[in-house]
């Protein structure tokens, strides 16, 4: 969030009050269209992903989107790592660095003089959906913003199902994210919509990526990667005394098979609530279990 | 709140929908008006695979043994061969503030071969916003590589085919037929369509909510697995 004071640091009075009011009426026009399926928050959970897999520090990576800033469509900020990512995202046919009122190149240029004042370290991307704009805007990236400012082409789609199919960045990171190995898309498609119906629930501001996977966990299933590999012994017995039922665990999760006719993916994953609640009911049925006995609770 | 019937829908068939809108038709006269209109589709079809020995056939648990059904005794009586896909799918919200949703299946029967045949038909009791259709199309045309893909519903929402191939590249979605017998108009913020199938289909069903319909296993998938042990 960028003050007027940070702006005066900079700038004349005047030309801060400008900057400032410009800044005011380019968060109103954002904010006002940045819910559900828009390639913003498609990029977004691509980078949600991507930290994800990364390892990087969940508690202290924070997302924002439509902040007041000069790049303004999504700040991912590590304060452990003093670095700052901005994003400019924009899903159009064409662009131009260097025409209209407020230049995109001005935006880049003011973006990292506030960053630099405040003495953060600053990435600043443009992400743009064609790749025939991303290489023209390659091509004519002004040499004043060059040495910090990187061109990102990312495909965008009508939703995250036809995303996966279209945009292999996105649908890699998804599958790496993913509990279940070789993840077939409708797999990938529920995990990739949990993750941007988490993040779309926020108030986009300073959102912790812990925080986005805490709401994707409440979700049943979400296929998010855990480290549970093993299951109890004794749930191991059970499920091993029924014939023709084979299982195995994958990053959390319970892939199971029944001759050649059924499977399926166990929606809790291990160690969850709802998983000890699934194996209790299961190993202390009393019973001796056959297929038709476990059936009702594999779904 | 406006429904549109396809052109040559006959009277019978018009009376079995009235019969699901009909709040006072029980649990078991609905599944069979379900049947019923699943053995009108299966005529219907009968002439439209015409060409082909063998069909695959999805469909969701709660449409198995009616809608299904009905499909499947019509078709098999008249010499197909019908392999059937049941899928458990759990429909959810991840956000209650836009239109996300997801329908992840949980659990899936399939008869051996379901993923050879030249034309696979999908079948759901209504398709609304489309998700649980998008869902298990997706899923069985990454397994399979069917030419004729038949999406047969006894009631759509208006704006349901166009959602259903807003998701899908335009060369498998040019192999869609649609095959429904109304078209209605109106959806409640709860995402109910009027009149549509007169309600929730779990609950006319007899099932009391998704998790209990999510514990039940078809007749029709009980009786095929066995011949399949066998």
């Amino acid at each position: 969030m960028i003050t007027l004071d940070q702006l005066k640091a900079i700038y004349n009075d005047a030309e801060a009050d400008a900057h400032f009011a410009y800044l005011g009426n380019k968060h109103r026009g954002g904010v006002n269209n940045s819910k559900g399926n828009t390639f913003e928050n498609f990029f977004t959970v691509y980078q949600v992903a991507k930290s994800f897999n990364d390892d990087d520090d969940h508690e202290r990576t924070f997302l924002s989107s439509q902040v007041r800033a000069f790049i303004d469509d999504l700040v991912i900020e590590s304060p452990d790592k003093q670095l700052s990512k901005f994003f400019q995202i924009k899903d159009v046919q064409n662009l131009s660095w260097t025409t209209g009122d407020h230049p995109i190149q001005d935006d880049f240029e003011m973006q990292y003089n506030v960053c630099t004042q405040n003495g953060k370290d600053a990435e600043l991307y443009l992400t743009v959906s064609r790749t025939e704009l991303c290489d023209i805007l390659v091509a004519g990236l002004p040499e004043k913003i060059s040495t910090y400012t990187k061109v990102i082409h990312f495909g965008t789609a009508d939703s995250i199902n036809s995303l996966i199919r279209t945009n292999n960045d996105f649908k890699d990171e998804l599958v790496k994210m993913c509990a279940i190995s070789n993840p077939s898309s409708d797999t990938l498609d529920a995990l990739g919509t949990i993750v941007l119906g988490a993040w779309d629930g926020t108030n986009k501001t300073n959102v912790s990526i812990a925080h986005i996977l805490n709401k994707c966990y409440d979700e049943n299933p979400n296929y998010i990667k855990g480290f549970e590999n093993r299951v109890s012994e004794n749930l191991n017995r059970v499920l091993g005394s029924i014939n023709g039922f084979t299982f195995v665990v994958e990053h959390g999760y319970i892939v199971w098979n029944y001759l050649n006719s059924d499977k399926g993916i166990l929606q809790y994953a291990i160690g969850t609530r709802q998983y000890v609640q699934w194996e209790n009911d299961i190993t202390n049925s009393g019973a001796e279990i056959t297929f038709e006995i476990l059936e009702p609770f594999l779904s | 709140m406006g429904r549109k019937y396809q052109g040559g829908i006959t009277g019978e068939t018009i009376s079995l929908l009235d019969k699901l809108i009909n709040e006072q038709t029980n649990s078991t006269e609905y599944a069979h008006a379900m049947y019923e209109l699943g053995k009108v589709f299966g005529s219907i079809l009968l002439s439209s695979v015409s060409n082909a020995e063998t069909v695959a056939l999805a469909s969701t648990v709660e449409d198995a043994d009616f809608l299904g059904k009905g499909i499947i005794d019509v078709l098999e009586n008249n010499g197909k061969k019908v392999l059937l896909t049941v899928f458990w799918n759990k429909r959810f919200k991840p956000n209650s503030e836009n239109n996300l949703s997801v329908a992840p299946i949980l659990r899936e029967f399939h008869q051996e071969g379901y993923n050879k045949p030249g034309v696979l038909i999908v079948i759901k009791s209504i398709i609304a916003n489309s998700c649980v259709v998008r869902t298990n199309l997706t899923k069985l045309i990454e397994e399979s590589n069917p030419n004729e893909i038949f999406i047969v519903a006894p009631v759509l929402l208006v704006g349901a085919i166009k959602n259903l191939e807003s998701e899908f590249d335009k060369q498998i979605s040019d192999r869609f037929s649609y095959l429904y017998f109304a078209e209605d108009n109106e959806k409640t913020k709860e995402g109910m369509v009027l009149p549509g199938i007169g309600g929730d289909v779990y609950q006319r069903l007899g099932f009391s909510n998704q998790d209990t319909k999510n514990k039940f296993t078809p007749r029709i998938v009980k009786e095929r697995r066995a011949i399949a042990i066998k």
